[in-house]
């Protein structure tokens, strides 16, 4: 009986090791807020407001507009006074186009030493206009396709 | 002996169970994250002439400076309209809001809400270490009431936005408005899965819904007394602004 107790309690002791070990703590900001409803066309962008970006998984958008959506996903920071957020090239291959659905936008945002984010969005074809829809979280979780 | 035995069966246990987690870990990063080398320009794919787009602007500016028609601005107690958007096209008058009444708290606690209600994730500098609000942090409570009039059911409460207003130096001049971070507390939220749905609630047509909606408000940096709901957003003439007085403190 001793030793099924010193067994368990050792095994329980190399769970909690290997856990802790493997396991690093994993911030995410993930909650899905509205895109902007504003009217967009090829030429006419709408932007997003800024939000904390925790990590260096890929930008999550859900594009419910009905449209094929040119995004690009930005870096930001927010400085108090005057408040600038710089557009920073960290969208891979430039921009994203994404479809109407659930896509991830593959940025290097984190990476690159921003803790905030940003979309700027219009429509992917000339000609093709009308209001934004959708939602949008600066980290995900779950898997879904790249939209670049 | 017996002992030695004994120490390389747990050994050999943590090692297997060390690389067991990592093993799964693994996995899940091949599902969650980039592809390894995402930096590398021959990954990405190739692109036809109609790609050649309206360049980026190279910064936005903030605050968000704008006119406000004096009809756009409304008080707590009156109807909002809210549009919403079905295949690319507006639907005006979609939704009906009332803003019911503002509070402000010193925190969730005196506004009667537990840690675990907030979201997963507060955004914005406001809270400490131990997830205690800083020095000058407040708590907005807005209770509001919504009617489906012809909208889509799946909703989400970030289709407003609290904003903190700063005036021109004239009564004539345009107005400044600030954004403040996303809400920490909504009273309907969806606590299923993994928590991306927080802001998310069903309200088929027909229907009416009772929400409470919370925000953290530095005071340090914004002025309680100049703070608005901003519904429809640079939307023309569809963009409504309900100043919040507050009616009591707690």
């Amino acid at each position: 009986m001793k030793k099924l107790q010193k067994l368990s309690l050792s095994l329980a002791l190399s769970l909690i090791l290997a856990v802790s070990l493997a396991l690093p703590a994993f911030a995410s900001n993930h909650s899905d807020t509205n895109l902007p409803t504003s009217f967009i066309s090829y030429t006419t962008n709408a932007t997003t407001g800024v939000r904390a970006k925790q990590n260096t998984t890929s930008v999550y958008m859900n594009n419910t507009s009905g449209m094929t959506l040119w995004v690009y996903a930005n870096g930001g920071s927010k400085p108090s006074n005057p408040s600038v957020t710089y557009s920073t090239g960290t969208t891979r291959g430039n921009y994203a186009k994404v479809l109407p659905g659930k896509y991830r936008i593959v940025t290097w945002i984190y990476e690159n030493g921003y803790r905030s984010a940003w979309l700027n969005i219009s429509t992917a074809t000339s000609g093709v206009s009308g209001n934004c829809k959708g939602q949008w979280s600066p980290d995900s979780v779950g898997s879904y396709p790249p939209a670049n | 002996m017996v002992k030695i035995k004994r120490a390389m069966v747990n050994i050999v246990a943590t090692i297997l169970l060390f690389a067991s987690v990592t093993a799964c870990n693994s996995i899940k990063s091949v599902f969650d994250n980039e592809p390894q080398g995402h930096q590398q320009e021959g990954d990405v794919q190739q692109k036809g002439q109609e790609d050649i787009h309206t360049p980026i602007p190279d910064e936005i500016q903030f605050p968000d400076k704008k006119e406000v028609p004096s009809d756009n601005i409304l008080n707590v107690g009156d109807i909002v309209s809210e549009i919403d958007v079905e295949n690319g096209k507006l639907i005006p008058d979609a939704l009906a809001y009332t803003v019911e009444k503002a509070t402000l708290f010193s925190g969730i606690t005196e506004a009667g809400i537990s840690q675990d209600a907030l979201v997963h994730f507060v955004e914005g500098d406001v809270l400490d270490e131990d997830g205690n609000p800083k020095p000058g942090v407040r708590f907005v409570l807005v209770e509001l009431a919504v009617k489906n009039k012809s909208a889509l059911a799946e909703r989400n409460i970030t289709s407003f936005q609290l904003l903190s207003a700063e005036p021109g130096e004239s009564a004539t001049d345009s107005m400044n408005f600030f954004d403040l971070p996303y809400p920490a507390y909504f009273s309907n939220a969806t606590r299923t899965g993994n928590g991306s749905e927080y802001y998310a609630y069903n309200l088929p047509v027909g229907q009416n819904k009772n929400l409470k909606v919370g925000w953290y408000v530095d005071t340090n940096e914004y002025d309680t007394s100049d703070l608005y709901l901003v519904f429809n957003r640079d939307v023309d003439e569809h963009e409504k602004f309900v100043k919040l007085d507050f009616q009591q403190e707690g």
